[in-house]
């Protein structure tokens, strides 16, 4: 097969290229390629290579290249992109209480990719507890007072306390 | 004599009471492979029942496998197997050590050292190649281990390894190690050297092990090794989000990210994202200090370090300087319970003084504890020790069994307050034998006896033993319910085996496991999601089977079961899945024995029955089911929810266990080994089934084989 070149050429070699440097390609960045970021995203729709992938936030859409990040870490990007980190924390505790299922330490929001502030979770987990999209997020602690959400939809309290405790205590006492 | 591959072909045999020192055929053991199997042969036929661990009459086997010195990856294991000082009945038991001894023997041109007798004054063993001799050892009896260790290498210059006992090997306490290098311990056995007046085995080899096939099928095994290996637990997802992860696991070993460093090492090292395609960066994976330690002991890791052949670099070698005020040197390397074991006896935990960074206290006393238990060979029962005091302390215990004079000698205010400074007075005590507080180190076992403890001891699940027989859990109920519990109430001590861990904990969502579980043990039933257990499967016997097997292959092989068997990989494109034939390819290509997985795991399955006969005939009793496999109370009682409630067993949140269900387990684990279904109890036909014809003879003379 021909390489390709052309305009769409050049997008997916500028959302390859930021991939590799980890980070997300707003529709917005591709402006200089492209007449507008509608355009782009038409013509990336139309006829990008598989590895090209999209994923539709609030007010823009995001492009990343599969050869260089995961889905998964493409959604922390997007989720941070987003700027709402009441979702971030909600969305990503969902995520792993349904996909191993685990509850989510809170420390780990400390942590990279989300490098947040303990006041700002702290500010995002109180806020949550009034919005009833969220209502689905609890929380649950270990003996040795660390904080752990998770997403009742797919989890049960019970099981959520067990896996904390374990997760934080027990298996640092079995090793 | 004929060349022989992987092995050298030879065990050197050394008789302390008359100064013999002979050599043995190695292949004549070949049906039980190597190592920890081999050495359960010579057990069997050369150690009567009724023998005690101290007696001359007791041997002490030091085993590699055929995989030591070939390159195999995490191949550096050595395996130690006797009577266990510990065990109510003396048990046969293994305890190990990785570091580069087993590889040096190797080149020396030994597959195993099997000591016998007593000597009649301290002595250390020296071995140069072929040439071997018993060095008067009246300079280094009494030393810590580290002294030990560097005046041997004095002598026998810095490329030898020297395996050692400390101060408690010498006082013979049943709580104390053989050790080897700056950190690689084998619990449980250092008092059999004391009592053999044997202080230390020094190896300096300069030859080679000879490989069977053309070194480029061995190279590209290795290669396709590599390829599948993971972190430290063979751990295949990172703790942390990676670009290149789909999966996380805040349990992971596969701690290496961007922005963390070794901070002590000069210049710092980043640990970095080290995807799983960059093979030069596997050895950066397993961060294993800011775990051991805490986040606050980045700036204080030098660098990880590890055994000999092993990519995985699971040995924290950290430099802190505030060791100095306790009269140590600053250099400390260990892992795991080589750090929690020792500190876990400041009960009150170490709270950080004003003007210390978060954690800092704690990372100083495990690092002291570290270095204590390291250099007087302290053993900890994995992690027993500190339960111990802390039970002894909460029950009143050592202000009744103490003599008065000895309790009011003991600094308990540093106890009380967390001052650090409390283990070296502790330790001094306890491996000098002074007192009476120097019982600590007898073993669950023993010191319940001696201190009578009450029944809250055992059925208590803070104290978590897991047998009346005196050993703790590891990795048992906890680890997919009735598999972990099970192969728990198959051994003599803590259970050693992660063929099952490495698993379950490698970090990939339940519905994969299960997948891969169905591929291997026949059905997804062979695991439960972790806290969340069903009742018994034949899978999870299966799965058991498996595991107690595969251990034991490993420690014969020897290979690390911290790492293998690979049943797992980091590799999406295979879909996590990694290749446990690997050990057979291995074998055929490194001995030119050609044996498949099948037949590999019957050899493995040969030696465990062998070792089960040996249990039978420590106890004297067929009756494993009532005598040897029964746990203790609290595992099979329900727990209680943070709301006070129990937690019925079989619901989730707990991984509490039935009577019923574990006798049921049982049953139908016998009946994977073909074992007497009433008794766990090998049966004559699959003892002679396995060729061990003379094992069934001797069990039937004793009356010992099941009706």
């Amino acid at each position: 097969m021909a390489e390709e070149t052309g305009p769409l050429a050049a997008l997916m070699e500028k959302i390859r290229a930021d991939s590799a440097e980890i980070r997300l390609t707003p529709a917005s960045c591709l402006v200089p390629l492209a007449p507008d970021a509608e355009s782009a995203a038409a013509a990336i729709e139309a006829g990008a290579d598989a590895d090209i992938k999209m994923m539709r936030g609030s007010a823009e859409r995001y492009y990343f290249s599969d050869r260089s990040m995961t889905e998964a870490y493409a959604k922390h990007l997007y989720r941070l992109a987003e700027r709402d980190p009441v979702r971030l924390i909600a969305d990503t505790t969902r995520d792993e209480s349904k996909t191993y299922p685990r509850p989510t330490p809170v420390a780990a929001f400390l942590e990279s990719p989300f490098s947040m502030t303990q006041p700002e979770i702290d500010a995002a987990i109180a806020a949550m507890a009034s919005i009833q999209e969220y209502a689905d997020i609890r929380t649950t602690s270990a003996s040795n007072g660390a904080l752990y959400l998770y997403s009742a939809t797919h989890l049960g309290a019970a099981h959520a306390d067990g896996l904390a405790e374990w997760i934080e205590v027990g298996q640092k006492e079995n090793p | 004599m004929s060349v022989t591959y992987g092995y050298t072909g030879k065990i050197l045999r050394v008789n302390l009471t008359t100064g013999k020192i002979s050599t043995d055929d190695t292949l004549k053991y070949k049906d039980f492979i190597g190592g920890e199997g081999m050495a359960m042969k010579i057990m069997w036929d050369e150690v009567p029942a009724g023998t005690h661990p101290f007696a001359p009459e007791n041997k002490i086997v030091f085993g590699t496998g055929p995989f030591c010195g070939t390159g195999v990856p995490c191949s550096g294991r050595t395996n130690i197997t006797s009577l266990l000082p510990s065990n109510p009945f003396h048990a046969v038991s293994s305890s190990h050590m990785g570091g580069y001894f087993s590889v040096e023997l190797k080149y020396a041109g030994w597959d195993m050292i099997v000591v016998e007798g007593k000597s009649p004054k301290p002595v250390w063993l020296r071995i140069e190649d072929g040439k071997v001799a018993l060095e008067d050892a009246r300079w280094i009896w009494g030393k810590g281990i580290f002294d030990t260790m560097a005046m041997i290498g004095s002598q026998m210059g810095k490329e030898a390894q020297v395996a050692a006992i400390g101060q408690a090997g010498e006082n013979q306490l049943n709580l104390s190690v053989i050790r080897t290098g700056a950190s690689h311990s084998a619990g449980g056995h250092g008092g059999i050297l004391g009592a053999k007046n044997l202080k230390a085995i020094g190896v300096k080899g300069t030859g080679s092990v000879k490989i069977a096939a053309k070194p480029e099928e061995l190279m590209a095994l290795d290669k396709y090794m590599m390829s599948l290996i993971g972190a430290n637990n063979q751990h295949v997802v990172p703790k942390n989000p990676q670009p290149w992860a789909e999966y996380t696991s805040p349990s992971s070993r596969w701690t290496a990210k961007k922005g963390l460093y070794w901070g002590a090492a000069n210049p710092p090292v980043e640990t970095g994202e080290c995807y799983p395609e960059d093979m030069q960066s596997v050895g950066l994976r397993t961060y294993k200090a800011v775990v051991d330690l805490g986040p606050v002991a980045e700036k204080y890791t030098v660098r990880m370090g590890g055994c000999a052949h092993c990519p995985i670099r699971c040995h924290s070698q950290v430099k802190i300087p505030q060791l100095e005020r306790y009269g140590m040197d600053p250099y400390v390397a260990n892992t795991c319970m080589g750090f929690y074991s020792p500190f876990g006896v400041m009960i009150n935990g170490t709270p950080d003084l004003p003007g210390q960074e978060p954690g800092e206290q704690s990372m100083i006393a495990k690092g002291l504890g570290a270095k204590l238990a390291d250099d007087y060979g302290m053993w900890c029962n994995y992690g027993q020790i500190g339960r111990d005091v802390l039970y002894a302390h909460k029950h009143g215990i050592f202000k009744k069994v103490l003599p008065a004079e000895e309790y009011a000698s003991i600094p308990w205010d540093m106890l009380e307050k967390g001052d650090p400074a409390f283990l070296v007075d502790f330790y001094d005590r306890v491996a000098n034998k002074k007192g009476e507080l120097w019982h600590i180190a007898d073993g669950s076992y023993y010191l319940a006896k001696r201190w009578n403890f009450g029944e809250d001891y055992w059925s208590d699940y803070k104290y978590k033993l897991w047998s009346k027989l005196g050993f703790p859990v590891h990795h048992s109920n906890e680890a997919s319910g009735q598999v972990g519990a099970l192969i728990s109430c198959f051994s003599n001590r803590d259970a050693q085996n992660h063929s099952h861990m490495n698993f379950i904990a490698a970090g990939l969502p339940i519905d994969m496991l299960k997948d891969i579980a169905a591929e291997e043990w026949g059905s997804r039933d062979a695991i439960d999601d972790v806290k969340n257990y069903k009742p018994m499967t034949a899978a999870k016997a299966k799965f058991v089977k498996w595991s107690l097997s595969r251990s034991l292959l490993h420690n014969s092989l020897t290979l690390c079961n911290w790492m293998w068997p690979m049943t797992t990989s980091p590799l999406k494109e295979r879909k996590y899945r990694g290749d446990t034939g690997l050990e057979a390819q291995f074998y055929t290509l490194v001995t030119g024995i050609p044996k498949s997985k099948e037949d590999l795991d019957l050899d493995a399955e040969r030696a465990f029955t062998l070792f089960r006969a040996l249990t039978v005939r420590a106890m004297g009793t067929a009756d494993m089911r009532k005598n040897h496999d029964q746990t203790t109370e609290w595992v099979v009682t329900a727990e209680k929810g943070k709301d006070g409630k129990d937690i019925a067993q079989f619901t989730p949140g707990t991984d509490r266990m039935t009577q019923d269900d574990m006798e049921i387990g049982r049953t139908m684990v016998y009946k994977e080994f073909g074992w007497d279904e009433k008794t766990g109890s090998p049966t004559r036909a699959r003892l002679e089934a396995l060729g061990l014809s003379d094992v069934a003879q001797e069990l039937s003379s004793k009356g010992l084989l099941p009706a």
